[in-house]
C-alpha cells in the first residue's frame, strides 16, 4: 500500500461517515469471505477428485466372474446371443515366490502376452488379480503343469454373438464383467443373469432374415450415397412388434470397444430428428379425422406463405391450387401448413401427445431419446410441425405413429417382446380416417413422390421425407435426412417399413430418390419371410382419384 | 472521451497493471492450448477462431480501460436502456416468430443482448447508488427502481429460458444492492421468500430443467442419461491425477466420452491432460485477478468506481464459480461457460469487457466523478 492510499483510508474512517463506512467494511469482509470460502471449496473438491477419491471410469471389483447369461433368440429361435463356458487365469500375488520367473514361464506358454504386463499383475497388491481372461484348454493344461500354487483357474462365461453385427443395436453388449451395458442386454440384465443352470432363452420379436435384409440394403445405400449413416425399422402395425431394427454405422457386440463413437449410437431409438414430410401424414390424418379438412378441400399453393419473417415454400413447387389429396401426394409444405393452421395449435399438441410423440418412447432397450419440442409452440410452429420441422422425434416414434394411422386407428406401443395383442386398444383416429390414410399413402406411391418404392403385387404405400439437418442458427442446406416411411400391403396393412439415410451425397438426395429404393428392396427380399403374398387386389383409391390433378398411369416397377 | 492527447493516453497505458494483463493473457493462452488439444492437435475447428476473437477482444478491453471513467458514469442509463430495448426486441421477435432465436445477427458475430445485460446491470446500479444517499437505500422509493432494473431483464432471460444468464443478472444485481448498504432484513426476507417459493418455481420449470436439479441431487440415479454430463466430467477430472496424462493425451475427452467438452465442460478436459496442477493454475490466476479487482475497488475514491469494480469482480467470480461448481458436481448443470477458457465468444466478450472496466476504475482511482459519496 502506497502512503497516499493509506492516508486516504485513514481519512475515510474518520468523521461523520464513520458508522456507515464501518458497516460497509463489514459487508466487504463478508463478501471476501464468500470469495475465499468458495475458492477453498473448489480447491478441496479438486484435490478430492484428482488425488483422494478419483471417480473411476469402471469400478472393477476384482473377483467378479463373468456370469452365465441366458441366450437371446429371435422369433424363429435363431440364437442371437449365447454364453460359452471358458477358463480364465488369475493369480494370488501373495503366494508367488518368484514372480519374475513365473512371468517368463507364463509368457513361454502364451507368447501373445507381454511379459512386463504379466509381471506387473503378479507383483500387484491384494490377493486376487486377473492375468488373462479366456484361455484355451491346451494352455490351461500347460499352466497347470507348472505346479504354481499362486495361479488360479477361474471358470466363467464368455458372451458370444454368433452373427456378429446382426441386430447389434437391439442386442447391445456386455462389459468386461459380463454385465449388460447396452440394448436388450442392459434392459433385461437382471432377467438374463440367473442362478438357474439352464436359463430359458429370451425370445425377441426380431426376424433375423428380415433383419439381415434391412441391414444389408441400408448398408449398400450408405456406401452408394457415401452417407454418414442410415437407419431403418420393420414393425408389425397391429402389435407394434419390431421385426427388424437397424442403425448404421454399427458394431460387432463381441468387440464393442473397438468400434467408433458413432457406431455405439442407436439412431432409431436414441436419435431425434426432424423427419420432414413424413410428418405430413399426421397433419392430414388429424385434420381429416376432426373434419377441419376433407380429401377434396382445396388450398392456395400458388405462392410461398409468409409469416413473421419466415417463408414457407415447396420443394416440388406446383404453383397452383391443390386438393388435400394433392397436397399429400405431391408433398406441399404450403398446403400442409394451411391444413395444420386450420386444425390449430392446441388440437395438434393434443393429437401428437396421444400418439406419444411428445415424450420419450418406451422400448425394451436401454437407449431411448427424448423428443425436442418447439418452444414456444405458437402459430408458426404449428405450421412447421405440420410438415415435419420444429419437432424432432425418434424414428421409432414415426414408425409406431404411422402404424397407428393405418391399422384402423389404434394406438401402437412398439415392443421387442412377443405379447398377445392388447384387448382394449386405445383409438387415435376413426376407422374411416384410417381407410382414407391407406388410400393416400398408396396414391403417394402410385401418383406422387414415392414411386421408387413400388413393388409389383405388394401394394406398398408410403410418404417421402427430406429434412435439412439443423445447425447453429438455421438449417444446413446440403446435410439432409432423407427418409421413406411406408407400409404394406396397403389394402390390409401388416408391416411398417421405414428407411432413412443420414447426409446422402447426391445431386438430388430426396427421400423419394435415395430412401424409397431401400424400402423397395427390403420388401422384395423380406415379404416371403413375413408371410405377405403378392396379389392383384389393391386399395380402393377411387374415392380420392377425382381430387388428383395430374393422373399418371401406374408405373410398373420390375419385380 | 478524447484520444487526441497522446501523452495522456501514454500516461494511462503506463498506469495499467500489466501484471494483471499478463494473468489474463496466460488464462487465454491456456484456453487456446486446451482447445488445440481437444481438436486432436489441430488449430481447427476451435483454437484459431478463438485466438482471433481473443486478440480482438483484448484490444477492446484496453480501449474500454482508456475511456474516462466519467464517460462511463454518463452513459450508464442510456447503455442500460439500449440493451433493455434489444432484449425486449429479441424476446418479442422470438415469441412472434415461433423460433427460439434470442440473438441479433450482425453477420460476423451473433450478439445476445442478455450477455451485455450482465455488465449493464452492474454499470447502471453503480450509477444509481452513486446518486442515492446511503441512509435511504432501504427506503421503498429508492428500493423499487433498483429491483425493477434487476427484475425485468432477469425475468426476460429466465423466460427464454436461459437459467445461467438469468442467475448471473440476479446475483450481480443483488451484489450491488448489498454493497450499496441495503439492510440485512431485506436479504434475509428475500432468502426466506425464495425458500418458500422454490417448490412453486420447481412446479413451473420445464421438464429438462427440473431433471437437471433432480440429477444434481442424485447423479447416480441416471448415469447414462442426464447425469452423464456430471459423471463423465468427474471421471475425466479424476483420471488426470496430480500431473495429468500430458498435453494432447486425454482419452476421456478425445474419445468424446465427455459432452460439451470444448464449451461448458472444458475444465474437465483440461484437468484430464494437465491434472490438478493445471486446475490449480487456473484457480490461482483467477484468485489473483479477484484479489486485485477487490483491491482496486476498495482503494477507489469514488463510490461509482468502488461499486463498479466490486460488482464486476463479482460478475466474473460468479461465472467462474458456477462453472467450476457445476463441472465438479457441486451445483446443477446450468450452462455457464468457463470464462477465457471455454470455446465461444459471448462469455469471453463479457469477461474481457468487465476486466476493461476494472482496469478503467484502477486507472481512475483518484478521479472525482461527482455524487453524494465523494470522500477525501
Amino acid at each position: 500500500m502506497s502512503p497516499s492510499v493509506l492516508r486516504q483510508l485513514r481519512i475515510r474512517f474518520s468523521g461523520q461517515r464513520h458508522l456507515a463506512l464501518e458497516q460497509g467494511r463489514q459487508r466487504l469482509v463478508l463478501f471476501m469471505m464468500i470469495f475465499v470460502g468458495i475458492a477453498a471449496m473448489l480447491f478441496i473438491k479438486l484435490v478430492d477428485l484428482t488425488l483422494i477419491r478419483p471417480v473411476q471410469a469402471k469400478s472393477k471389483a476384482v473377483a467378479v466372474k463373468r456370469p452365465l447369461r441366458a441366450d437371446i433368440v429371435d422369433h424363429g429361435g435363431v440364437v442371437l446371443a449365447t454364453s460359452l463356458k471358458v477358463q480364465s487365469l488369475a493369480a494370488n500375488p501373495r503366494l508367488i515366490k518368484d514372480p519374475k520367473v513365473l512371468a517368463q514361464k507364463i509368457v513361454a506358454i502364451m507368447p501373445g502376452l507381454n511379459e512386463a504386463a504379466v509381471l506387473k499383475h503378479l507383483t500387484g497388491g491384494g490377493r486376487f488379480v486377473w492375468v488373462k481372461r479366456k484361455i484355451t484348454p491346451h494352455d490351461v493344461y500347460a499352466l497347470n503343469a507348472l505346479g504354481e500354487p499362486g495361479l488360479l483357474f477361474m471358470q466363467e462365461y464368455e458372451r458370444i454373438y454368433p452373427n456378429a453385427m446382426l441386430a447389434a443395436h437391439v442386442l447391445g453388449y456386455t462389459d468386461v464383467d459380463g454385465e449388460g451395458i447396452a440394448g436388450v442386454e442392459d434392459f433385461f440384465n437382471d432377467q438374463l443373469v440367473t442362478k438357474t443352470p439352464q436359463p430359458a432363452a429370451l425370445k425377441l420379436t426380431l426376424d433375423s432374415r428380415v433383419q439381415h435384409a434391412l441391414e444389408d440394403e441400408i448398408s449398400k445405400a450408405v456406401d452408394q450415397y457415401k452417407a454418414l449413416g442410415g437407419f431403418g425399422i420393420v414393425m408389425d402395425v397391429n402389435t407394434g412388434a419390431i421385426m427388424a431394427l437397424a442403425s448404421l454405422p454399427t458394431l460387432d457386440p463381441n468387440t464393442p470397444e473397438s468400434a467408433g463413437d458413432q457406431a455405439h449410437f442407436n439412431a432409431v431409438t436414441k436419435g431425434v430428428y426432424e423427419l420432414g414430410s413424413c410428418f405430413k401424414a399426421f397433419a392430414v390424418a388429424e385434420a381429416i379425422d376432426q373434419g377441419t379438412t376433407t380429401p377434396g378441400k382445396r388450398y392456395d399453393a400458388t405462392h410461398p406463405l409468409h409469416l413473421a419473417g419466415f417463408s414457407i415454400n415447396d420443394f416440388h413447387a406446383e404453383r397452383r391450387w391443390m386438393s388435400t389429396t394433392d397436397v399429400f401426394i405431391h408433398s406441399s409444405n404450403i398446403g400442409t401448413a394451411q391444413i395444420a393452421d386450420e386444425f390449430g395449435t392446441e388440437r395438434q399438441k393434443e393429437f401428437l401427445g396421444r400418439l406419444g410423440m411428445l415424450k420419450a418412447p418406451s422400448l425394451e432397450v436401454a437407449e431411448v431419446g427424448k423428443p425436442i419440442i418447439p418452444n414456444p409452440w405458437g402459430r408458426l410452429a404449428t405450421m412447421t410441425v405440420g410438415y415435419g420441422h420444429g419437432l424432432a422425434v425418434t424414428p421409432l416414434q414415426l414408425a409406431s405413429g404411422m402404424a397407428s394411422l393405418i391399422n384402423g386407428g389404434y394406438l401402437v406401443h412398439p415392443t421387442l417382446i412377443d405379447k398377445p395383442q392388447e384387448q382394449n386398444r386405445e383409438r387415435v383416429i376413426s376407422q374411416a380416417t384410417s381407410d382414407t390414410m391407406r388410400a393416400l399413402f398408396r396414391l403417394a406411391v402410385t401418383q406422387g413422390t414415392g414411386s421408387h418404392a413400388d413393388v409389383d403385387g405388394y401394394r406398398i404405400g408410403g410418404k417421402t421425407g427430406t429434412a435439412e439437418k439443423p445447425k447453429a442458427g438455421g438449417y444446413a442446406h446440403h446435410a439432409l435426412i432423407s427418409t421413406f416411411a411406408s407400409a404394406f400391403p396397403m389394402d390390409a396393412p401388416r408391416y411398417v417399413v421405414i428407411a432413412s439415410l443420414d447426409e446422402p451425397q447426391a445431386a438430388v438426395a430426396t427421400g423419394g430418390l435415395v430412401a424409397a429404393p431401400i424400402v423397395h428392396n427390403v420388401i422384395l427380399r423380406s415379404a416371403p419371410a413375413l408371410g405377405v403374398m403378392k396379389s392383384t387386389a389393391d386399395v380402393d383409391v377411387s374415392a380420392l382419384m377425382p381430387f388428383v390433378a395430374h393422373k399418371k398411369i401406374k408405373k410398373r416397377v420390375a419385380a | 472521451m478524447t484520444f487526441t492527447d497522446a501523452s495522456a493516453v501514454r500516461a494511462k497505458l503506463a498506469a495499467i497493471n500489466w501484471w494483471m494483463f499478463m494473468a489474463i493473457l496466460i488464462l487465454g493462452m491456456m484456453g487456446l492450448a486446451v482447445l488445440f488439444s481437444g481438436a486432436g492437435g489441430h488449430m481447427k475447428p476451435w483454437a484459431l477462431n478463438q485466438g482471433i476473437r481473443f486478440v480482438g477482444l483484448l484490444v477492446i478491453m484496453l480501449v474500454i480501460a482508456l475511456v474516462d471513467i466519467r464517460s462511463w458514469l454518463k452513459v450508464a442509463y442510456p447503455v442500460y436502456g439500449i440493451i433493455m430495448f434489444l432484449l425486449l426486441l429479441v424476446e418479442v421477435k422470438g415469441r412472434v416468430g415461433g423460433g427460439s432465436q434470442r440473438w441479433i445477427d450482425l453477420g460476423v458475430i451473433n450478439l445476445q443482448p442478455s450477455e451485455f445485460m450482465k455488465l449493464a446491470i452492474v454499470l447502471v446500479l453503480a450509477r444509481y447508488y452513486n446518486d442515492m444517499p446511503r441512509v435511504s437505500v432501504t427506503q421503498w422509493h429508492v428500493l423499487w427502481p433498483a429491483l425493477a432494473m434487476i427484475g425485468v431483464p432477469a425475468i426476460l432471460t429466465l423466460l427464454q429460458p436461459d437459467l445461467g444468464t438469468g442467475l448471473l443478472i440476479v446475483f450481480g444485481g443483488l451484489t450491488m444492492m448489498w454493497l450499496a448498504g441495503v439492510a440485512w432484513w431485506f436479504f434475509a426476507g428475500g432468502l426466506a421468500a425464495v425458500a418458500a417459493l422454490a417448490p412453486i418455481a420447481f412446479h413451473f420449470m420445464r421438464p429438462y430443467q427440473r431433471n437437471r436439479i433432480l440429477i444434481f441431487l442424485d447423479p447416480a440415479s441416471d448415469p447414462l442419461k442426464t447425469g452423464y454430463h456430471i459423471t463423465q466430467s468427474k471421471i475425466a477430472i479424476g483420471s488426470g491425477g496430480f500431473l495429468g496424462k500430458g498435453f494432447l493425451n486425454g482419452t476421456q475427452s478425445h474419445l468424446k466420452f465427455l459432452p460439451e467438452m470444448h464449451t461448458d465442460f472444458i475444465f474437465a478436459m483440461m484437468s484430464e491432460e494437465l491434472g490438478m496442477i493445471g486446475g490449480l493454475v487456473i484457480i490461482g490466476l483467477y484468485s489473483l485477478l479477484f484479489a486485485w479487482g477487490l483491491w482496486v475497488a476498495i482503494s477507489c475514491r469514488s463510490h461509482f468506481g468502488r461499486m463498479l469494480g466490486m460488482g464486476l469482480t463479482m460478475t466474473i467470480f460468479l461465472y467462474l464459480a458456477i462453472n467450476l461448481l457445476m463441472v465438479m458436481g457441486l451445483a446443477p448443470v446450468v450452462g455457464v461457460p468457463l470464462p477465457l477458457i471455454s470455446y465461444g465468444g459471448s462469455a469471453m466478450m463479457t469477461v474481457l469487457m468487465a476486466f476493461g472496466l476494472i482496469f478503467c476504475v484502477s486507472i481512475n482511482r483518484e478521479t472525482r466523478v461527482g455524487g453524494l459519496h465523494e470522500v477525501g
